[in-house]
């Protein structure tokens, strides 16, 4: 199976992630991705050495998404961990159970990272299509920078 | 490219017709030029919409720095009957009373050697925390210190020691918003907020030296202390952590209520409340605890500027002449009297992305201003230049007492971060005279000039409007960003 895949978009103020997977759960894995990417200008030195437990609970599948980003945003700016890598073990409309690897960095590296005022509703959304047995999961979210 | 029909019906005015769910028209103030720019965004949609909103009065208005937002366009005016009108938490935004502070001084250009400006600039960036997780410019607030902001704003910060009672009098509203209820603020935001005052932030937040480059009119300079080639601080900064988690939780709330409240809105962003109910009243205590909060933030944040100046130049700052000229918020719905079809009426002003700009004679205004006006503070892009305004006569019969905020960006982040690519960022702004320190360089990146409007060409449409005039024209000659 390949991972889900994130691509950032465009938005006058903003910024914003187009997400796509073959699960719910692939789509939350490649927002932690495309997430961390948004907020840290570079990674490639950084090596996970710790991890988080991520419980977070949803009324819908869009719902989930902000509320999946917005914890891993507060883990970043509370505990100033820096989530690398994510695996969604149990997804369901009303939450999810996920383990985040990765690792706290100092003050001076979290000053760099680009603050997030909000994950926003606008334009929020998060939903599957079938076509020819084949389940394809969509979902974009903006942040407000 | 936009089809919402937009009709010119003054050499500067533009109004969008009242047609099916708007209870209001919509007006934008703009040129040729800007408006062709504003067609390419969403954002006159959301004029519309908003022109949609329980109990709007008046115009849904749009200033000329409108660019698409969330629910409200960024940029846009709407007042709301406060009787029976509601209050859209989107009318606000995330940074509640993200604002803008200028002090002056008594120094000259001059007195700025290469040097002199160099070490100021770095001195600037360390006693300004900015970024992410930014804390530490003064001690972690106990949970009673962060009530009495919430509730006092700037005069906690006064009796702190953080300032003196003219900077009070130099601040909208006296910096404290009453009816302020820490009750409605959830222990999640006054978590953010303990550890934040006196830190800038990021994104479009900015901290910069300017020159007063420029002067429209000396007689409304002398009234606010400016004269040419002065060397001023402008700081633009909001509520920080504490104010994002109140929208968001209010947003939250409200949205899934719409129908309890028999709102039908054309989009779910404007999520609103009546402001005679509890959700309406719960809102609006906790957007005054923010709004009261970012200006204890800004103050603080003066008075870390004040510190490095009496360092760099070993003078107390008294005798530099570091006084507040005033300070404004953009961000901010407000409970004000005013004028609509010969009627007096008390309405909830939503300023998003706009600024308060009550003209000579207007109660609210400092009476060091009363005679000409309230300064208006408009900035614009880092490497370009900022406006002083006054507000006009025409802010109250046109546009609730309000004018712009700023540039407002024309290309978006992503776009922004493309050209700037391969460039040498910060040596390009220190060919222009700006020295810069920035805690990353994709914000740098991300806020480079050409990401902006000519806020020049703003301050113009909204003059010749009679709204507000330009006052002075400000040149940085060093930013720190966050």
């Amino acid at each position: 199976m390949t991972p889900g895949k994130f691509v950032e978009i465009d938005h006058t103020a903003d910024v914003g992630l187009d997400l796509e997977g073959e699960s719910p759960a692939e789509v939350l894995e490649a927002a932690q991705r495309g997430l961390t990417c948004l907020l840290m200008a570079d990674t490639s030195d950084l090596v996970s050495d710790a991890e988080r437990a991520v419980v977070v609970t949803a009324d819908g599948y869009p719902d989930l998404l902000k509320a999946w980003c917005e914890e891993l945003y507060r883990l970043l700016e509370e505990e100033s961990f820096v989530a690398l890598e994510s695996q969604v073990s149990a997804v369901d409309p009303e939450g999810c159970v996920g383990l985040v690897k990765g690792v706290s960095v100092s003050a001076e590296r979290l000053a760099e990272a680009s603050e997030l005022k909000a994950v926003t509703y606008h334009q929020l959304a998060f939903d599957h299509k079938e076509t020819a047995g084949n389940v394809l999961w969509r979902a974009r979210v903006i942040f407000d920078v | 490219m936009n089809e919402i029909e937009v009709k010119k019906i003054e050499p500067y005015l533009w109004e969008i017709p009242k047609t099916g769910e708007m209870h209001v028209p919509g007006r934008i103030f703009a040129s040729e030029e800007l408006m062709a720019a504003i067609r390419t965004d969403h954002s006159l949609e959301q004029v519309r919409n908003v022109a949609c909103l329980p109990g709007v009065v008046g115009w849904s208005l749009a200033m000329p720095d409108i660019h698409w937002g969330y629910g409200f366009p960024i940029g846009g005016v709407a007042a709301t009957d406060a009787r029976s009108g509601a209050i859209s938490p989107g009318g606000v935004g995330y940074d509640i009373n993200c604002g803008v502070r200028l002090a002056r001084s008594d120094l000259v250009f001059a007195d700025l050697d290469d040097t002199v400006r160099r070490s100021l600039i770095d001195r600037l960036y360390q006693l300004v925390p900015s970024g992410v997780g930014a804390s530490g410019a003064i001690r972690k607030l106990s949970r009673g210190d962060l009530e009495n902001v919430l509730v006092n704003g700037s005069r906690w910060a006064i009796e702190q020691g953080y300032g003196d009672t003219l900077d009070l009098e130099h601040t909208e509203a006296g910096g404290r918003l009453g009816g302020a209820d820490p009750d409605c603020v959830s222990d999640r935001a006054k978590k953010r907020g303990l550890g934040q005052v006196g830190t800038l932030g990021s994104g479009n937040h900015f901290l910069e030296v300017q020159r007063v480059a420029r002067l429209f009119d000396t007689t409304l300079a002398n009234a606010y202390g400016l004269f040419p080639d002065q060397i001023v601080v402008m700081i633009h900064s909001g509520s920080r952590g504490l104010g994002y988690q109140v929208c968001d939780d209010s947003l939250k709330r409200i949205r899934p209520r719409l129908a309890d409240f028999g709102y039908r809105l054309p989009d779910v962003q404007l999520a609103a409340a009546p402001l005679d109910s509890p959700d309406g009243r719960s809102y609006l205590g906790a957007m005054r605890c923010a709004a009261n909060y970012a200006w204890c933030n800004r103050q603080v944040m003066l008075h870390k500027v004040r510190e490095a100046f009496q360092e760099i130049f070993r003078l107390p700052a008294a005798r530099l002449g570091m006084r507040l000229v005033y300070d404004v918020c953009h961000n901010i719905a407000k409970i004000e009297e005013h004028e609509l079809d010969g009627r007096r009426m008390s309405v909830c002003v939503h300023r998003k992305g706009a600024t308060r700009a009550f003209p000579a004679g207007h109660a609210e205004v400092p009476p060091a201003y009363r005679d000409v006006g309230q300064p208006v503070l408009v900035p614009g892009s880092m490497g370009n230049y900022s406006y002083v305004c006054a507000g006009a006569a025409g802010a109250m019969e046109k546009t609730f007492g309000s004018t712009c905020h700023g540039a407002g960006r024309k290309m978006s982040r992503t776009q922004s971060k493309k050209r700037s690519r391969g460039r040498d960022l910060i040596g390009e702004m220190e060919a222009k005279g700006v020295v810069v320190r920035a805690t990353g360089m994709r914000t740098v990146a991300e806020e480079m000039p050409h990401a902006y409007k000519d806020v020049a060409d703003v301050v113009e449409v909204m003059e010749a409007a009679g709204v507000s005039r330009r006052v002075a024209e400000l040149k940085p000659i060093g930013v720190v960003k966050g």
